[in-house]
């Protein structure tokens, strides 16, 4: 229920907004496939879109942490990946994936469908690859770098291609043996395959191309900051810096056919295809433009979030806070929920928010003296179990600020 | 104050991991993560070359531009450091970094990645310098004490150097005119914005 009770005001708020914008925090991951936009975000959802209403088809919440990657599959099926090392499948609008596979201790970096839609492949952080058989949900995987994997995709002849920050590129078969490699000159943040080519962002700036057997193809070098975010579509391929820039190119000879700017946040995730480009990134809000010229589709959406910035230091401090945390009333959108209210209310009390077990379980009142001393002694002294990261603040002046604050913006 | 960096002369690496592990010893650093590790590129090929990458303290660090919480912050001798209380182990710190150098432990609880851990250039973090609290989160502070960081001091070839920027560069340079070659202090341009020209 919960998930429906979002779905119909995000679907409310998109009416009136181009831009896709419902994510409670940075979105990561992005996916398009015949009018329809996937995306995941570290409000620990993922979202369905309508490209064209703009309206937030589908909720999904399952993941513990981030969603960092997500594809679409055969049949009106859905996969997401999650820090929580998970993959999760979903057919239809339900509440829970129809399959998931078990936590593991590293964050799922990307997924790849195979070209003959039987087969799934997850990037984890520890450099392993998995594939799992969309036929009976078997997993097979294999330590393909040392350190973190960066980028997968597979190649059109069932290859499947990957980078790691151990400075690899590396091309598996179909058995998970490995066919080519080459070494490469930077640090890879992201991969994707374009007309039978790999094009791969690098943290040096550059977008280099490479041929299926691992050889360099043309190579262009966009800034001097890290590039983190690449797509390909119909015959171009879109590159994403840190400050918000993006290009996109053609894939032949990586010539410019225009750049935009989405801001002057970071834009984690990007996707193409012949008529549309889509960025999002630490704002939570999917940004939309025509793939032809880069001329903006849409008109910006208004931020849910708020701003409570009163210049005051209490406002100073709660800048970490609303990364996961809104002001709004009954706004539980983000990773944590609401804070309206707080002060004078039992822990674990606020309507609508899943809290875990173990913050149900306690006696707990906020009141300027446990607001301060759960930051004074960190959540997991304070509030074991908690799901909220271990935050210490260990100024008295910036705890008294916070509340200040707290009191000032939260009633 | 100096402006402190690293500099990695690819072509004396021997890959002996000596950095890594002085590292990991001097700073208990937790099994799951290294703060320094060596990458060997086109192993066994020809010009295999390799590299000791941990943090470099950029200029105008990219982890910083894109924290959401703002935890990072630069000393006065241009060390790049974080403060784990505000660290909330988002991670985009290390999609940001061109070196790989933000690390998570593989055993987090509850589905998150913990707290980042990464190199300090052996100079502690935001706590008192030289206290329990300081080393128990970030390690050594052998900066306060008067001494480089350990990785480069172990280093038996000298292929990883710190220290004033501007000392480092001018020992490179002198080697490669000795030598007459040099493939560059590797990671420097992206690091520091120049390259060292000899």
């Amino acid at each position: 229920m919960r998930g429906l009770a979002l779905c119909a005001t995000l679907q409310g708020m998109a009416a009136s907004a181009q831009d896709l914008a419902g994510h409670g925090g940075p979105v990561g991951a992005l996916a398009i496939r015949d009018g329809q936009v996937l995306s995941g975000g570290f409000d620990t959802r993922s979202i369905l879109w309508d490209l064209d209403t703009g309206a937030a088809r589908q909720i999904q919440h399952f993941h513990e942490g981030n969603v960092t990657a997500v594809a679409f599959l055969p049949g009106g099926m859905l996969a997401t990946g999650g820090q929580d090392g998970r993959i999760a499948l979903w057919q239809g609008a339900v509440e829970r994936p129809t399959f998931a596979t078990p936590d593991t201790n590293a964050p799922i970096v990307a997924l790849s469908l195979a070209p003959d839609d039987a087969t799934l492949a997850a990037g984890f952080g520890d450099g392993r690859i998995a594939r799992m058989s969309l036929d009976d949900h078997s997993v097979q995987d294999h330590q393909a770098h040392q350190g973190q994997l960066t980028g997968l995709a597979y190649l059109p002849d069932g290859h499947l291609a990957s980078v790691g920050d151990d400075l690899r590129l590396s091309i598996w078969d179909r058995a998970s043996q490995l066919a080519a490699r080459a070494g490469l000159a930077a640090r890879p943040n992201g991969l994707a395959v374009t007309e039978g080519r790999l094009a791969v962002v690098f943290a040096d700036g550059a977008l280099r191309l490479y041929a299926a057997d691992g050889s360099q193809l043309p190579q262009r070098f966009l800034t001097d900051r890290p590039l983190v975010a690449v797509a390909a579509g119909t015959g171009a391929v879109a590159a994403a810096a840190i400050d918000g820039t993006v290009w996109v190119l053609e894939d032949q000879d990586l010539s410019e056919r225009f750049t935009v700017s989405a801001g002057a946040d970071p834009v984690w995730a990007l996707a193409l295809d012949r008529d549309t480009l889509l960025g999002a990134g630490n704002d939570g809000t999917i940004r939309r433009w025509s793939a032809r010229d880069g001329e903006r589709q849409g008109q910006s959406a208004t931020q849910a979030s708020g701003d409570h910035d009163d210049g005051s230091r209490g406002a100073r401090v709660w800048r970490a806070c609303a990364v996961c945390h809104s002001l709004s009333p009954g706004d539980n959108s983000r990773a944590g929920p609401t804070l309206h209210g707080v002060l004078g209310r039992r822990i674990a009390s606020a309507p609508g928010y899943a809290y875990s077990q173990a913050l149900r379980s306690m006696d707990i009142v906020w009141t300027r003296e446990t607001v301060s001393a759960l930051f004074e002694h960190g959540p997991e002294v304070y509030t074991p179990g908690s799901r909220m990261p271990d935050q210490r603040i260990s100024d008295p002046r910036d705890r008294a600020a916070l509340i200040d604050f707290l009191e000032r913006a939260s009633r | 104050m100096a402006r402190m960096k690293f500099l990695c002369d690819a072509d004396r690496c021997i890959e002996c991991n000596a950095c890594v592990t002085a590292c990991k010893n001097e700073h208990e650093v937790p099994w799951g993560i290294n703060r320094r590790r060596v990458i060997t590129i086109n192993d066994g090929l020809p010009g295999e070359r390799s590299v000791s990458m941990a943090c470099m303290h950029c200029t105008d660090a990219p982890c910083a531009a894109v924290c959401p919480v703002d935890c990072f912050y630069t000393t006065e001798d241009a060390v790049v450091l974080h403060n784990k209380d505000t660290c909330i182990g988002c991670g985009y710190c290390s999609y940001a970094c061109p070196f790989g150098a933000p690390q998570y432990p593989q055993t987090a609880n509850f589905g998150t990645r913990g707290k980042m851990d990464k190199c300090t250039y052996c100079s502690g973090g935001p706590e008192a310098d030289l206290s329990a609290a300081e080393y128990e989160k970030y390690g050594a502070n052998r900066l306060a004490e008067g001494k480089l960081p350990l990785c480069a001091e172990m280093c038996s070839t000298k292929a990883l150097l710190a220290g004033d920027g501007d000392i480092i560069a001018d020992i490179y340079r002198e080697r490669v005119v000795t030598r007459g070659y040099g493939s560059g202090a590797w990671g420097w341009r992206t690091a520091y914005g120049e390259t060292v020209s000899v």
